[in-house]
Order: structure tokens, then C-alpha cells, then sequence
């Protein structure tokens, strides 16, 4: 089991969509993946073809005390979905999730070659959860702008830059953009191997994939970013080999 | 009847079927045969059940029905017994054949037993690993007196191998033990097999040649020994660049880059020089523009444009560039005239030229300038000259890519091995030359129209060292045109052997011997003029006058000449494999004999006549023009040996009896120089070429960003100065003249650029490059004609020659020129040329293929 944490480093990155495009792209790669939104506003369902109204969702079985098993999707073969689901209360949720997330992932059942990815929302409280998970990869959503810039040089200022198994990733590149390419050149020497070569674009069909609730790589498969997240799954599968 | 209720149903059905293809009794003699097949075989094996299914692969020619088919399938499926299929995935299919059939066949595969085990030979063999061996602990005394005390022993050997006359029988056994040895060495890896083969091929020939003048020559008849000297004379001339060949190219150094020091302040100043006469300035664009695209210290880097054409448009562009623009008063000795009046102006420590054509990578000169840096002597390194376009041969003949061109043999192979002995030269164009030396010889050349070699011979004869990277740094244009091309290799020969004539590399002081040979073979080449001539006639000699040009028995003839032959061609395509397939430079060379001919003799004889041509690039040839202004010549050289073929016949039947023999060889020699004249003039069919601007087909990862925001991944095919084409993914229309945004990648950096559709044929599209500011066009420009992938494909280069294969490509291609031929011939004579070829087309469809299968896996194999 290969266990990655996508977390946007500031909101708006496009964290959620990335989940979606990578787990869609592992999939036609013949590899397993379990989606697990720990993102409160419980979107990443969407990107799946779950309604609005389903309410269903592991937040909402810890909080209620029914059996969490109960809330997962199947999508077309092998992407599992475990939405966040809408609880009705958020309080002590992080508490019950610090126990709840490492021991229900140890005991599940799942092929070797399973790809588990966690969407993070950016202030997330199941951080903690989440680091009790051993040989956890996080992949840094940034966008080529100055807000992430500066971002980025906060973490350098405090020495968090080299933390191990974090990786970067940018989303939402527009190469006509002059300022873009230069924070990239910028970025590839500060950052190093730690940046992955593969970018996502700016493409239309991102926005389209949630407008259909189907991912990209079903709905708009000749897409640029559909490529673009192709490639990325490559290189997971590559990294997951590796490791 | 006999058979079972479904069998006589399966034959009923058989027999309706193939009445719907055949008359009755055609469907009769075939249902007969099935079942007599059924019978005997078991076609239900999977064996049999594989080749039914793969029967289109297997027997190819039988696709077209026509007569003769039933033939073509006989021979085809003995063959099929004979080889593998090539990527033949299928079941051992020789297991369903006869026990006898399997014994035969095992002798084929001992054949091949010989090869496979010298490949598995662990061989690490003495001169590899010299350095570590005791002979380098030597003194220099003792290395001498023990290479004194082999020579003693090998040179009197050597004497007596060549001089030693053989009976026949002798020589037979002889020639057959040398050419085993030959094969046993030939698959083994490393240079001390090289180095054996080349003593086996020079044996061989010297002996040919001890025998060629001892007892050939036929002194009673003025005709015969005129004739005969002459073919003995061009002979002598080939055995001679063969030997010199064989030491250029014995060590090649493959060089590598030199780091630069780290501190950029060590840097030196340079200047880029980029001359021009008559070029369009779309042609002089991109270079320029590359040039500022080069990784260099800014204010260490000028670009300057050399303008002999005097342009306002050059200035103008220049000046909106930010280069450099110099023109003189005068036009005095054309290129090299031009360089030195720059260099009186410019103050870099160290000037690169670039033709006109040739753009630059942005690596250029971080890979070059660290080994001057690392040595003071260094006076000249030369990087190779990629085409990123077809030359006239390769897009005549249609090999571009597939077959090394004249190019990849100098550049790839003859340039490095000279580095080896420290005789780089200057090929006028991708190259780096230190200033100060420059001004100790008083900068370029100006006496003779190659300006390059001269100006490097000096630079030898000086004490300056030169180098080769073999890492192409600069693509650029062919010449356009067969003529144009011509023309250029007439100005290298005649400036070659004016060299030769005014400033004898093998006179004068300071050169090694090394370098004097490299040298001298470089000029020897440009005469292979009339030597080449000379072969195409030779036979017609014989054949047309009777003049015993080879007095000697048919057969013995055959013992000396093709073991010679042969012996040169496995060294050579060992030796060269990767850079020209063997027999293709014949080709080469006779489109340019004629042409060269006359002036390389003119110059021998007074070196001051002739003046400067300039080589015209990125021209366009108006239209699909057959040209017989080039092609006459070859047509003319045809003609002739097809008459002496005529006359041979004649010989045959009417002459004595002894000489039939030579009568065959010498038309099997007729034969040869006919289909080498049929691939001269395939190569003078001119192909159109209608586009303004130079398009260069290379495929290139892309993305095109639609108005609406979609971006799609799509596959660039072409791109020029002007615009690029694109083939989209399935389904996606554009309108045309809508505003598509380009998003190409050089290395990691992505850049956008502004484009219109201009037109749509299926999935390929074509843009037009909207105009741009400077650095977007020097973007455009790093992104496609200067970007890396382009040497990385080069230095895939080829895979390894095989004469054989070689020569069969060759054959196909002579044909085809007298095909091409018809198809502009004159109305009347049409029937008669096309009736002929129709005949050889059908008897070379008799010939069997070796079938090629799709690796795919079949369901029965599943």
C-alpha cells in the first residue's frame, strides 16, 4: 500500500481536483486507489459523480457511531471513494480520527499495489493523523504566483523546506505567463528533485471534469491536463517502486 | 463416397467457394489438393493452424494475384524453410516439419554457430588494455630495440606473403585460409580484431596488387597496355586512399567536453561571426537568433553579421536584434576576405563561425571552449555539421534518416579519427579559433577557394594544436539542389587541390607524418574524379575495342580481385559500419566524378584558374523537374555500357571459347556499373520543393491552447521560420484563422506563442507563427531549430552496416533511377523502356522475402 497526502499550501490550489485527476489516472494505469476526502466542505465526491445531497461520509459515521465501512464508493472498478460526509457536529472529530485513521488503514484489506490518497485541506486538524502513518509521501500543491512565492520562502525561512517525503507539485501552469515561467526556473533550483518535473496546466477541462462530475481522464481524455496527470501517475507509480 | 458426412460438407463448401474465385477446373485441381493436404498433413496441429493465420505475412508477394503465383509460393516456402521470420514470435513451426527436414536444416544453423559464440567470447584483448600491460613500463630503448626485433621477424613474413607466386590451387588455399580467418574474427568486439582485419585486408591487396603489376600488363599491344595502365593507374589510386583510410580512421578519440572553472571571470571574450553574401535574410534569421540564444556572459558575447551583400534589410535587422553589423568597402577573396576584415575591427580572444545557415544550440560553447581554456596550444576545435534537411541524394533517393549520408562518414568517423592524430581540420562553419593564432599566420587563407583547410594546415604547420568534439552543436540547411550541391563539391575539389598543388602537406615544415597522411588523404580524395570514370569504362574496353586490359585467365582474375574486394569491404564496413553502408559512397561518387573531374585537372595542372562560387542554401526547385542538364552525363555513361552488354553477348556466342569467361565477368562488371549509374540518376530526379521558408520535419511533444481555454496535447510534425504543422488528436476541428496559442518545450521551460490556423487536412493542421517581439522569437527559435533533441538523434546514429543488405538496398535504388527515368522520358521510346522494366519488376518478384510478423499475439498462441 502506497500512501500519499495531497495538500494545497494555500487555499484555491486546486488540491481536490489534483486528488481527483491523480486516483482517475492510477486507475487507467490498472492500479487500486482508495480516496479518502478529509476535506470538511466534502467535495471530492463530486469529482465522482456523488450527489450533492449524500450525506454519507466516514466524519459523519465516527461522529454517529455507525460502521465507516458502510459510507465507501466504488467507482467503475477500482477507485475506492470514502467521502468526509457531513457531520453534524466537527468537535472532537480530529480526536476520533487520530485513533480511527492509522488503525482502520493498517487493518484493511487491500491489494499490494493500492494507491490510498488523502485530500488535506491546508489547516488541516488530522495533520496529526496523519503522521502516525508510516512512509507517508506528500505532494504540495503550489500555483506559479507570488502569493505561493512568498509561501514557499516563509517555509524556507523557518528550515522546513527539507522535510523528507514531500515532494512539489505546481498546478494550473500557463506558460504565456512571463512571471510563471520565471517562479518555476526560481523554484527548480530552490526546491531541487523535490519539484516534480511534470506540471499540471491551466486547461478548461478541469473545470468542465467537476461541471460533469466525471474525472478528467473520462471526460476529456485527449486534455492536456489529462496528459499532464498521466504523467503524474507515472511518476507515483515510479516513486511507489522506488521506495 | 469414402468420406464422412461432415468432411463431404466441408469439401462441397470448399469447391463452391473457390468457384467463385476460379473456372471449375482451377476450383477442382485446388479442392483436390486440399484434400490430398488434409490427407497427408495434419493441418488441425497448431503448427500448420499458425502459418494459415499468418499466411499474409509469410508469403507477401503472393497479396497481388498475377500470374506466376503458383511459382512464387514454391520458392517462397523453401525459403520460409531456410530463415526465421524477422520479430518472429510464432511457435517453433520448423517442429512440424519432417525429421529430414530438420537435419538439413541444422547444417544452416551451425553456419551460424561461429558467430554467436564469438559474441559470447569474454574478450578483453592485449591492446585494449595496453596501459596496464608491461609494454608501457618499457624505456623508450627497449621499446625500441623489441618493435625493431618484430619488425625483423614480421616485415620479411609480410614480403613473402605478397610476393610469394601461388599455383592456382596454392592461391586458392591461401585466399581461403585469410578469409577464414577473417570471419572467425570478424563478430569479435574491440579494436585489436580491427587492427587484424585491416593486416588481413592489406595482405590481400598488396598481393592483388604485386600480381596486378608483375603479370597483367600485356606489353605487345600499344592498345592493351594504355588501357590497361589506366585502369592499373586508378586502381593504384583507390588501394592508395583505401591504405590511408585504414590509418585515418584506426583510433577514433571520441573526445569529450573539458569542464569550464567554475569562476565565470576566467571566462574569455567571443565573438561570433556569421558571414553572408546572397542569402535570404529568412535563412540568416534563425542563426542570428540563436546565436543570442547561446549560454554565455553577456558582455563577453558579440554577434556580429558579416554582410559581403551590402543589405539594408541585414542592417535593419540587426540593429532591431541588437547585433553587431559590419560590411567593407571592397569584396576581395570572398569568405576568408570577410573574416579578416572583421577580425581587424572585432577584439574577442576568440572567434566562432557560423555559416549563414548553420543555427547554434545554446550549449555550443559551454561544451567547446573548457579544453582551450585547459590548453594554450589549442589553436582550432571543430564541432560536425548537422543537416536538419535532406541533402539533394537523400531526398532524391528518399533515405533521409535511414541511410548515413555523405556527411556522417566525415563528420562521424574521419574528423574524430584524424583528432587522434592532432589533424582536425577547419570546415569553415561550427567552428572556434583562438585569435592569437589566427594573427601568427596572418589570418584566413586567402589563396585558394577552400579558405578552411588552408587557414588549419597553416595552423599545424605553426604549432597549433586542433580538436574535434563529435557532439553536433550547430544543425543547418543542406543545399537545396543537386547542381547547387555539385557546385559546392566542385569548389571543395578544386580548393583541395589547389592546396595540394600551392602548399603540399606533404612538403613544407612543421607537420608530423601523421598529419602530412591525414592531410594528403583529405586531397586525394577530391581526385577520385577520373579513377571513378575510368571503372564505369573499363569494362567497355574489353568489350567494345578487345583490348586486354586484365591479361590474365578469367578465373584467375576472379581469385585475386574478389578477395581483394572483399576483404576491403567487411575492414571498411567493420571500420565504418555506423556511418556508411557499404557501396552507398559509389553512388556518391559517380554523381560527382563527371563534374569534378575537369576541374580537379585543371587545378593539378595550373592551381591559380578558377574563382569562388558560393554554395546557394535555402533555395526552392520550382517544380517536379526530372534534370536532365545533370542527369545527361550519367544517361550518356548508360548508354554506353549497355552497348558494351550488347557486344558482350556478341563475344559470347562468336568469340573463342577461352575468353567467354572473361566476357562474363566482364559483364557482370557492366552489370554492376549500370545499376551504380541507375542510382546517379535516381539522384538527379529533382523532388519539388514549394515552401519559401525551410520546413523541418521533426516530431516534438506540443500543446495548443484554444481561445476558450482547452489544451489539448498534440504532436508537432514540421516547423520553419514562418510557422509549424501539428497533428491534433482524433476529432478536433479548428476554423480557420482562429488564434491558437503554441506551447512548446525546450528541456524543462515551456513557452506560448501566438499563432493562426492557416488550413486543416484531417488531423493535421498548420499554424502561422503571428509576428512576435525579440525574445518570443529567440524563445521560437530555442524551442525548435536549436534545441538539443536534435543531436540526440544523431547520436542514435545507425545501426551497423551489412554489405550484403547493403547491396541489395543499392540495387533497388539503381532500378529505381531507370524507372524514374521513364516517367520523363521522351513518348516514343516508352513501350519499349517499360516492357523492360515490367520484366525485371516480375522476375524480381520471383525473388523470395524474408516475412516480417507483427509481434502482436495471435488468439491461437494465447
Amino acid at each position: 500500500m502506497h500512501v500519499i497526502a495531497v495538500q494545497g499550501i494555500r487555499g484555491g490550489c486546486g488540491t481536490t481536483s489534483i486528488a481527483a485527476g491523480l486516483a482517475a489516472s492510477l486507475a487507467t494505469l490498472q492500479k487500486h486507489v482508495l480516496l479518502i476526502d478529509l476535506c470538511p466542505s466534502n467535495l471530492l465526491g463530486l469529482h465522482f459523480g456523488l450527489s450533492v445531497t449524500e450525506s454519507a461520509g466516514w466524519a459523519q459515521a465516527l461522529a454517529e457511531g455507525y460502521p465507516w465501512q458502510s459510507t465507501a464508493f466504488l467507482y467503475k472498478e477500482n477507485i475506492w471513494l470514502l467521502p468526509f460526509g457531513r457531520p453534524t457536529s466537527l468537535s472532537h472529530l480530529h480526536e476520533l480520527a487520530a485513533d480511527w485513521l492509522p488503525t482502520s488503514l493498517r487493518a484493511l484489506a487491500m491489494p499490494d499495489d493500492t494507491y490510498v490518497i488523502f485530500d488535506v485541506p491546508q489547516h488541516s486538524s488530522f495533520r496529526e493523523a496523519l503522521g502516525q502513518i508510516t512512509d507517508l509521501q506528500w505532494i504540495q500543491i503550489v500555483q506559479a504566483d507570488p502569493a505561493c512565492h512568498a509561501l514557499i520562502n516563509q517555509q524556507s525561512l523557518v528550515g522546513q523546506l527539507n522535510t523528507p517525503n514531500r515532494f512539489w507539485l505546481v498546478n494550473r501552469y500557463q506558460p504565456a505567463y512571463k512571471l510563471s515561467r520565471d517562479l518555476i526556473q526560481l523554484w527548480r533550483l530552490v526546491l531541487g528533485k523535490t519539484l516534480i518535473s511534470t506540471v499540471i496546466h491551466e486547461d478548461e477541462a478541469v473545470r468542465e471534469a467537476l461541471a460533469l462530475k466525471r474525472p478528467l481522464a473520462d471526460s476529456a481524455p485527449a486534455s492536456l491536463a489529462s496528459h499532464n496527470f498521466l504523467s503524474l501517475a507515472t511518476w507515483s507509480v515510479a516513486q511507489a517502486g522506488s521506495a | 463416397m469414402i468420406l464422412a458426412p461432415t468432411a463431404k460438407s466441408w469439401l462441397s463448401l470448399y469447391y463452391r467457394k473457390s468457384c467463385e474465385h476460379h473456372r471449375p477446373p482451377v476450383a477442382f485441381l485446388l479442392t483436390s489438393l486440399w484434400l490430398l493436404g488434409w490427407i497427408f498433413l495434419r493441418f488441425e496441429c497448431p503448427t500448420w493452424q499458425w502459418v494459415a493465420i499468418n499466411w499474409r505475412a509469410l508469403y507477401p508477394q503472393l497479396s497481388v494475384r498475377r500470374l506466376g503465383n503458383p511459382v512464387r509460393t514454391v520458392t517462397q516456402s523453401v525459403w520460409l524453410l531456410l530463415v526465421r521470420p524477422v520479430n518472429g514470435k510464432g511457435p517453433d513451426y520448423l517442429a512440424g516439419l519432417s525429421k529430414g527436414a530438420q537435419r538439413f536444416l541444422t547444417l544452416f544453423k551451425h553456419r551460424r554457430w561461429l558467430h554467436h559464440s564469438a559474441e559470447r567470447l569474454p574478450l578483453k584483448l592485449p591492446l585494449d588494455t595496453l596501459k596496464d600491460h608491461a609494454w608501457s613500463s618499457l624505456s623508450f630503448r627497449a621499446k625500441c630495440i623489441l618493435g625493431g626485433a618484430f619488425s625483423l621477424i614480421a616485415v620479411p613474413l609480410l614480403l613473402l606473403c605478397v610476393t610469394q607466386p601461388f599455383e592456382i590451387g596454392q592461391q586458392i588455399v591461401f585466399i581461403a585460409m585469410i578469409w577464414a580467418l577473417a570471419m572467425i574474427i570478424r563478430k569479435m568486439p574491440g579494436r585489436f580484431p580491427t587492427l587484424t582485419l585491416i593486416i588481413l585486408s592489406l595482405i590481400v591487396s598488396c598481393r592483388y596488387f604485386w600480381w596486378r603489376y608483375t603479370q597483367t600488363l600485356n606489353w605487345e599491344n600499344p592498345m592493351d597496355i594504355v588501357c590497361g595502365m589506366l585502369l592499373l593507374l586508378a586502381e593504384t589510386y583507390s588501394w592508395l586512399v583505401l591504405i590511408l583510410g585504414y590509418f585515418q580512421t584506426i583510433w577514433p578519440l571520441d573526445r569529450k567536453p573539458y569542464p569550464l572553472p567554475l569562476n565565470i571571470a576566467e571566462w574569455p571574450s567571443v565573438d561570433i561571426y556569421i558571414p553572408t553574401y546572397n542569402e535570404d535574410l529568412s535563412v540568416v534569421r534563425s542563426t542570428v537568433l540563436a546565436s543570442l540564444g547561446i549560454d554565455w556572459p553577456r558582455d563577453k558575447l558579440n554577434i556580429y553579421i558579416l554582410d559581403d551583400g551590402k543589405r539594408e534589410a541585414f542592417r535593419q535587422f540587426a540593429a532591431e536584434v541588437g547585433v553587431h553589423y559590419l560590411i567593407r568597402s571592397d569584396n576581395r577573396h570572398a569568405k576568408a576576405g570577410n573574416l579578416n576584415a572583421a577580425m581587424k575591427i572585432t577584439k574577442g580572444e576568440f572567434l566562432v563561425i557560423f555559416d549563414c545557415d548553420h543555427i547554434p544550440t545554446s550549449s555550443f560553447l559551454q561544451m567547446t571552449m573548457g579544453w582551450f581554456l585547459k590548453s594554450p596550444k589549442l589553436g582550432v576545435m571543430q564541432t560536425p555539421h548537422h543537416f536538419l534537411s535532406p541533402d539533394p541524394f537523400e531526398r532524391n533517393l528518399g533515405n533521409f534518416r535511414r541511410t548515413p549520408n555523405e556527411n556522417t562518414l566525415f563528420y562521424g568517423l574521419v574528423q574524430n579519427g584524424n583528432d587522434m592524430w592532432d589533424a582536425t581540420f577547419f570546415c569553415g562553419s561550427c567552428a572556434i579559433l583562438r585569435r592569437t593564432a589566427v594573427e601568427s599566420i596572418n589570418g584566413f587563407a586567402v589563396e585558394t577557394v577552400t579558405e578552411d583547410a588552408h587557414t588549419s594546415l597553416r595552423l599545424h604547420r605553426n604549432g597549433w594544436t586542433s580538436a574535434y568534439i563529435r557532439i553536433p552543436q550547430a544543425a543547418g540547411l543542406a543545399t537545396e539542389s543537386l547542381s547547387a550541391h555539385i557546385g559546392q563539391r566542385i569548389r571543395w575539389a578544386r580548393g583541395m587541390v589547389q592546396i595540394f598543388r600551392l602548399d603540399n602537406p606533404l612538403m613544407g615544415k612543421g607537420l608530423s607524418l601523421p598529419q602530412r597522411l591525414c592531410y594528403c588523404n583529405a586531397m586525394l580524395h577530391f581526385l577520385a574524379g577520373i579513377p571513378r570514370l575510368i571503372y564505369l569504362l573499363s569494362p567497355l574496353a574489353f568489350l567494345i575495342l578487345h583490348a586486354y586490359i586484365l591479361y590474365a585467365p578469367a578465373f584467375l582474375i576472379l581469385l585475386f580481385v574478389l578477395p581483394h574486394i572483399a576483404h576491403a569491404s567487411i575492414t571498411n564496413s567493420r571500420i565504418q559500419g555506423r556511418y556508411r553502408y557499404s557501396f552507398w559512397s559509389e553512388i556518391y561518387e559517380t554523381v560527382l566524378s563527371w563534374y569534378i573531374a575537369r576541374p580537379t585537372t585543371v587545378a593539378l595542372i595550373n592551381p591559380h584558374k578558377g574563382k569562388f562560387n558560393v554554395t546557394a542554401k535555402g533555395g526552392l526547385v520550382e517544380e517536379n523537374v526530372f534534370d536532365w542538364s545533370i542527369s545527361k552525363s550519367f544517361l550518356f555513361l548508360a548508354g554506353l555500357n549497355v552497348v558494351g552488354l550488347l557486344f558482350g553477348v556478341y563475344r559470347y556466342f562468336t568469340g573463342p571459347a577461352v575468353e567467354q569467361g572473361t566476357v562474363i565477368i566482364s559483364m557482370l562488371w557492366t552489370v554492376y556499373n549500370l545499376i551504380i549509374l541507375g542510382g546517379a540518376i535516381a539522384v538527379a530526379a529533382e523532388v519539388r520543393q514549394v515552401r519559401r521558408t525551410h520546413r523541418v520535419d521533426l516530431r516534438l511533444p506540443a500543446a495548443i491552447r484554444l481561445a476558450g481555454g482547452h489544451v489539448y496535447a498534440c504532436m508537432l510534425t514540421d516547423y520553419s521560420d514562418g510557422g509549424v504543422g501539428l497533428e491534433l488528436p482524433p476529432e478536433l476541428q479548428l476554423k480557420a484563422d482562429e488564434q491558437i496559442f503554441l506551447q512548446l518545450k525546450r528541456g524543462l521551460e515551456e513557452y506560448s506563442f501566438d499563432t493562426r490556423v492557416r488550413n486543416q487536412r484531417g488531423r493535421v493542421v498548420g499554424l502561422e507563427l503571428e509576428p512576435m517581439d525579440v525574445q518570443t522569437r529567440i524563445n521560437f527559435v530555442q524551442c525548435t531549430f536549436a534545441r538539443a533533441d536534435t543531436w540526440a538523434q544523431w547520436q542514435e546514429s545507425f545501426v551497423q552496416d551489412s554489405p550484403l543488405r547493403s547491396i541489395l538496398a543499392i540495387i533497388r535504388v539503381g532500378l529505381s533511377g531507370y524507372k524514374r527515368m521513364l516517367q520523363h522520358s521522351p513518348r516514343i521510346s516508352r513501350p519499349l523502356i517499360k516492357g523492360s522494366v515490367w520484366l525485371v519488376e516480375k522476375l524480381v518478384s520471383f525473388i523470395p522475402v524474408t516475412p516480417v510478423l507483427q509481434p502482436k499475439r495471435t488468439q491461437q498462441q494465447g
